[in-house]
């Protein structure tokens, strides 16, 4: 099992390495691709001006296949935005040229416009299958094989035993990567059916304040159910304050309050990842502080590590539970299934 | 101050090469770069104008460079320009907003003239559905479109619930949407003087509100029999439902052969239709909206330099000539649309619009579901059987956002377009030739009950 994590600085890489990253993936967004089109219609699902998600020189890049020879992690690059304009397709191939006579030949991709591009270009780019392009049964793993895939990754919540299934499938025949989340960016929605905005200057949809109504007034079906949600309601009008907070809360550099796995946590179930052919987990967080991610990739190689003193999926659970958490599990699971 | 300096509003370049700056303030600057570099060099400075959402460049010719380590130079910014005085000042400022943290509308002077997004607003909320239905379709938009006009587009409506389904067994299709327009008091509105001539059957977002297979067959039955063209809708197939699917399209393989006729197919799935491909079955195939990928969102007046950039806003990956002859090569014959679209005017495809709700959001799992039955909007799993909350209840979100949660999803309104007299000639001209019409929250008269899926 290896760990995929973001990289968001150069200055990143070598500690991140030194605390257990064995490949990252990262944005790269040029200088002519900012001219043109700024952060609106992004290279990757980053639309910020206010944070540094993204590398954005090729000097940076340049450094980047330095030190790629020197401690050996690979680096991906995302180009998962959904989808992009016709005049930005061949810009793309000029940025991923340019990358691959460098070195770097992995890009993350989830707009199907660009994988078929790229093929009927005849670019000699690795390509894996981003979360966002929504691989949610062996159907469509089948569908994207005719592109040589070389891995798949899950888009996050997905079910161990969704997974499982798929790989089962398509290991009958070859050998493919998988990769799943395990740490950070857990939504409420799924990014391959978001259609909306991720940027400073608006809050995200799924963090807008509502309130829940019946369809019916005079129906009385489920009345216990709109108890509670009235109450709800009544609670999310008093908290009104915390939700102009979470407007435009700059979590990203909380060094001394940040909590491990408190947006989105399934490193207790990297066992059974690691049994059902998983071969990587992500660890998300682009744009994150360099402390945060040490902690987090020390985290997640304690973890892997855990899975040798184990005998099963249980013992590690209770295991990961007890000294990683205090027992008491972050709130925001992937994996509820 | 410059740890988190956003790379992208300062980018320098020496002698044409870009740097990476580690520091900046109004007598230096500080960066790398693992170009060699003589004593002397041309600097230029990018940094961004949030004025006209684009870079000024600030250059200095022939400064002294001093190296501080292997790959790190320091130049001194002397004889600088008040300008970029004024600019390096701000961006100083901004980032220290952002190292503390807080609210845009802290900072408005420095982001100005871009909008700040109005979170006064947010706590603005319609206390029921009723309230914000009344908001939504009060204006009757009456519309000259001629006969002609008429003839161009075709008119369905989307049966996409228990509730519809079941509704449809025991009424005709014009009857439902005679009903709807009762119900929601828009007789006047252009939509009530249309009539229906195809009806969409099924779900797009979710596979627990797709009909059982006797529904749909009942369903299919009665579209038949009353002369209306049928698609049916089919949403993202989980590895759960995969063995359902399969069945389905089985089953409407063989009701196609009994009637003779070819069904409209519309896939949300890449998978279903690689396993379409394989049935060799007579569907005419459609690409639908979770696939036709578009980024909507009602906060979009409130973007950074949107006003500069609207015109990237009306396409997608469908207009590459290269992916539209993929498609094809499927055997894709139309494609959904929920956001108008400019249409490449050599297009084999035709398009249907859907309207006046579009999908923002939807999820793999229901949050609806998690909190009715959890507390919990996050405690989002897979279960065997769904009890339809999402007939029961919905979320109002702000009123200035014209947003609606249903079950696993949330749909924007279309404000403009259903108060627009002119929509239908728009569509028309834009090359679409079918508008699809969404009741979305009709009153139900037959509740349904608990559904396996």
């Amino acid at each position: 099992m290896k760990i995929v994590a973001p990289l968001s600085h150069i200055d990143h890489y070598a500690p991140l390495v030194e605390a257990g990253a064995d490949e990252f993936y990262c944005g790269f967004i040029t200088n002519e691709w900012l001219r043109r089109y700024g952060v609106i219609q992004p290279l990757n699902r980053r639309e910020y001006l206010l944070d540094n998600c993204n590398l954005y020189t090729r000097s940076a890049i340049s450094s980047l296949a330095q030190l790629i020879d020197r401690y050996g992690a690979k680096v991906k690059v995302t180009l998962n935005s959904l989808y992009y304009q016709k005049d930005q397709y061949p810009l793309i191939e000029d940025i991923v040229k340019e990358l691959l006579e460098i070195g770097i030949n992995t890009f993350i991709i989830a707009d199907p416009a660009l994988i078929v591009y790229f093929r009927r270009k005849g670019l000699n780019i690795k390509i894996h299958l981003s979360g966002e392009c929504g691989t949610l049964n062996r159907y469509t793993i089948a569908f994207f094989r005719q592109f040589d895939i070389e891995r798949f990754i899950f888009p996050g919540k997905e079910s161990i035993e969704s997974m499982a299934s798929c790989i089962g499938f398509l290991q009958q025949n070859r050998q493919t990567e998988f990769e799943s989340f395990a740490l950070n960016g857990w939504c409420l929605f799924l990014g391959a059916y978001c259609n909306t905005i991720h940027c400073d200057e608006l809050p995200h949809s799924c963090h807008l304040s509502y309130r829940y109504v019946r369809n019916d007034t005079d129906h009385t079906q489920f009345s216990d159910i709109y108890h509670v949600m009235q109450m709800q309601n009544r609670l999310i009008q008093q908290n009104q304050s915390v939700f102009k907070k979470q407007y435009y809360q700059l979590s990203k550099h909380r060094n001394d309050t940040y909590s491990l796995a408190e947006n989105g946590c399934g490193i207790c179930k990297i066992y059974q990842l690691s049994k059902i052919g998983v071969t990587h987990i992500k660890l998300v967080g682009r744009g994150n502080s360099l402390m945060m991610l040490k902690r987090d990739v020390c985290a997640l190689k304690k973890a892997i590590d855990m899975i040798l003193i184990s005998k099963s999926a249980d013992e590690y659970e209770k295991r990961i539970k007890h000294e990683m958490f205090r027992d008491k599990c972050p709130s925001l699971c992937y994996y509820f299934n | 101050m410059n740890g988190i300096m956003p790379g992208v509003l300062c980018i320098g370049f020496v002698d044409g090469l870009d740097i990476d700056i580690k520091k900046i303030d109004l007598q230096q600057i500080v960066f790398s770069t693992n170009i060699p570099l003589s004593k002397f060099v041309n600097l230029d400075l990018q940094i961004f104008d949030f004025g006209r959402y684009d870079y000024d460049l600030f250059s200095f010719e022939n400064v002294l460079l001093e190296q501080i380590s292997s790959n790190c130079y320091k130049i001194l910014l002397a004889e600088t320009s008040q300008d970029c005085i004024h600019r390096i000042k701000d961006l100083l400022k901004l980032c220290e907003f952002i190292e503390d943290g807080g609210m845009l509308s802290d900072v408005d002077d420095l982001v100005s003239p871009q909008p700040v997004y109005p979170v006064e607003k947010d706590s603005e909320i319609f206390e029921d559905l009723s309230s914000q239905e009344k908001y939504w379709y009060r204006y009757q938009a009456d519309t000259d479109m001629d006969t002609k006009q008429e003839e161009q587009i075709s008119f369905a409506v989307c049966l996409d619930s228990y509730t519809l389904y079941l509704s449809y067994v025991n009424n005709t299709a014009n009857e439902l949407l005679e009903q709807h327009i009762r119900d929601k008091g828009i007789a006047e509105h252009w939509i009530g003087k249309m009539s229906v001539s195809r009806i969409y059957i099924g779900n797009e977002f979710c596979f627990a509100r797709f009909p059982t297979k006797e529904l749909l067959l009942r369903c299919l039955d009665k579209g038949y029999s009353e002369g209306c063209e049928l698609t049916v809708v089919f949403p993202f197939i989980r590895e759960e439902y995969v063995l359902k699917m399969e069945e389905v399209l089985v089953c409407l393989t063989q009701w196609q052969k009994k009637n003779g006729i070819s069904l409209e197919l519309v896939f949300n799935d890449w998978g279903m239709l690689e396993y379409v491909r394989n049935l060799n079955a007579d569907f005419q195939l459609v690409l639908g909206r979770l696939l036709n990928k578009k980024v909507k969102d009602t906060k979009f007046k409130y973007k950074w330099g949107i006003e500069q950039h609207k015109s990237m806003m009306f396409e997608n990956s469908i207009n590459l000539e290269v992916y539209s002859n993929f498609l094809e090569g499927y055997g894709v014959k139309r494609l959904e649309f929920d956001s108008l679209h400019t249409i490449p005017d050599i297009f084999m495809k035709k398009s249907s619009y859907h309207f006046p709700f579009f999908q923002t959001n939807t999820s793999l799992f229901c949050p609806l579901k998690a909190n009715c039955e959890f507390n919990n909007v996050n405690r989002q799993e897979h279960s065997s059987e769904c009890r339809q909350y999402c007939e029961i209840f919905s979320s109002l979100y702000p009123k200035h956002l014209n947003l609606i949660g249903l079950g696993n999803s949330i749909f924007g309104f279309q404000l403009n377009e259903w108060n627009d007299p002119q929509t239908v000639k728009h569509l028309v001209n834009s090359g679409y030739d079918r508008l699809v019409y969404h009741m979305l929250s009709s009153p139900a008269t037959q509740k349904p009950e608990v559904k396996p899926l």
